[in-house]
């Protein structure tokens, strides 16, 4: 080889970035360009009759040796990703080895090059956390989407019902009219007694027709709350009137013992409040199986006073744990008379009130409902 | 001489109409009657009732409407209106009843005794 072509060729060699080196058969360094000297803190002359047990840790020297021998074996380039360590600091490394031949195929020993990736491994590394992560995030954020399509299409399939039950209601409204009046004609047009008993009987569920009738209207009332500033002592002390007349011939005890001061208001619907309450009134006296019912009311203010607790405890048959956990799904119900939408209503109400409602209950020890208001003084 | 209190009641539904015209005639009213929304109008011209019951919502035109109409009569103006309804329930239907001269309104299913309460009150 002509001198010139040789100085070219190391030159090349030496300026090279990749490290480059060359061993003989028995996995001895022959010759290494300067970056890969570098590395190793010699000079390239220093590397002749050096093996890798001199750089490496006895393990990855182990390694590289017989990946040589393999190579040398075998034949052909081997092309692999590879541990390496560069001034005691670990590398991940992309390496080429090639066993070298002569000109009469007898083997001499094995050429590598090989350059740092370490970068691009860390990089992937992050993108696949990132990705990882971005799943995680979307994986919630379906969940979150999920659970507020279940919601609206909860609240949908509740507006549609509100929107056929009215329809209905009113409907039998007319016919019910029809045949109540009849009754009441054919009451007054005979005077046999075994009839009239008859007839009371009819008049008897129109009556309880209509109470259906009319439970139906207030379920399927249009949601959106009025708000108005309420008094919210006032509709509570009310609410407990309205309730000892609806019960008077019954014996129910109500006691209301409220810490809300008199003037205290809310941004509230009155209806609504007015609904919420009674219902869970209702629902009190409904528990009480022919023993004295006893309900007390008692309304708290929480830390730090931006709300209020109202707590509506009775005596009455309580309600079995599995029965709990459905209180506040639509038609669930535990009475022969009723469509169980007064609890749902109730929540519906406290959510738009940006509410909260607990339930606690042991079976014939009674039932405490919780009812927490934001007061927003206005 | 015929004392009998003249109650014009104004239905769509026939049935209903001829329950509540035969308890006004058992009670001792004298009971005038129309099932068509139309004609009704023309009807309490004809025979001047002291009072009027009138269902709001019937096929053809509106009790409202009917209410309406006369109310823009001279001669039906005075004649007070008892409503009866099983859909307009609500507080805006109040304000409507208002305007169109209704003096009370009962909900469907009524109680005939109600009525009869509402007439004597009434008129």
């Amino acid at each position: 080889m002509p001198k010139y072509t040789s100085h070219i060729y190391k030159t090349l060699l030496n300026n090279i970035p990749h490290k480059i080196f060359y061993k003989d058969l028995d996995s001895v360094y022959v010759l290494c360009n300067k970056s890969y000297a570098k590395d190793l803190n010699i000079t390239s002359s220093q590397i002749k009759g050096k093996t890798d047990y001199d750089f490496f840790p006895d393990k990855l020297a182990k390694k590289y040796r017989t990946d040589d021998r393999m190579i040398m074996r075998k034949g052909g380039v081997k092309e692999m990703e590879e541990r390496y360590i560069e001034n005691g600091v670990e590398k991940i490394v992309h390496i080429l080895k090639a066993p070298v031949r002569d000109s009469n195929n007898k083997s001499l020993g094995i050429f590598g090059i090989f350059w740092d990736i370490t970068k691009y491994r860390k990089a992937e590394e992050t993108l696949c956390s990132l990705k990882d992560n971005l799943e995680i995030e979307v994986e919630k954020n379906t969940k979150k989407l999920i659970t507020a399509y279940k919601d609206l299409d909860n609240a949908k399939r509740l507006a549609d019902i509100g929107t056929f039950a009215a329809t209905v209601a009113h409907e039998l409204r007319n016919p019910l009219g029809t045949i109540k009046v009849a009754a009441y004609n054919i009451k007054n047009k005979v005077k046999d007694k075994s009839i009239v008993s008859h007839l009371n009987n009819i008049d008897k569920k129109i009556t309880e027709s209509d109470v259906i009738i009319k439970n139906l209207l207030s379920y399927s009332k249009v949601m959106v709350p009025q708000y108005k500033s309420v008094l919210i002592f006032d509709l509570l002390a009310e609410c407990v009137r309205n309730f000892k007349i609806k019960y008077n011939m019954f014996d129910v005890e109500v006691n209301l013992r409220c810490e809300c001061k008199k003037e205290d208001k809310i941004a509230a619907d009155p209806v609504h409040i007015t609904s919420l309450f009674s219902n869970i009134l209702d629902n009190a006296y409904q528990s009480f199986c022919g023993s004295k019912g006893v309900i007390d009311i008692e309304s708290i203010y929480n830390k730090p006073g931006n709300s209020f607790r109202i707590d509506f405890k009775d005596n009455g048959s309580g309600i079995s744990k599995s029965d709990l956990n459905q209180l506040f799904e639509s038609f669930f119900t535990t009475k022969a008379k009723g469509i169980g939408l007064g609890l749902t209503v109730c929540k519906q109400i406290i959510n738009l009130h940006n509410g909260k409602i607990k339930i606690t209950s042991k079976q014939s020890q009674g039932t405490i409902v919780s009812v927490t208001l934001p007061i927003r003084r206005t | 001489m015929n004392t009998k209190k003249k109650v014009m009641v104004i239905d769509d539904d026939k049935e209903f109409l001829a329950e509540l015209v035969e308890t006004l005639s058992l009670t001792g009213y004298d009971p005038v009657f129309t099932a068509d929304s139309v004609d009704a109008v023309e009807k309490v011209v004809q025979t001047r009732p002291n009072i009027i019951l009138l269902d709001l919502k019937m096929d053809k035109k509106s009790g409202f409407k009917v209410a309406d109409e006369l109310m823009a009569k001279p001669e039906t103006r005075d004649v007070p209106i008892i409503a009866m309804t099983g859909v307009f329930t609500q507080q805006e239907h109040s304000l409507l009843m208002r305007i169109c001269n209704i003096k009370e309104c009962l909900i469907k299913p009524i109680n005939p005794l109600d009525v009869i309460h509402l007439i004597e009150k009434t008129s």
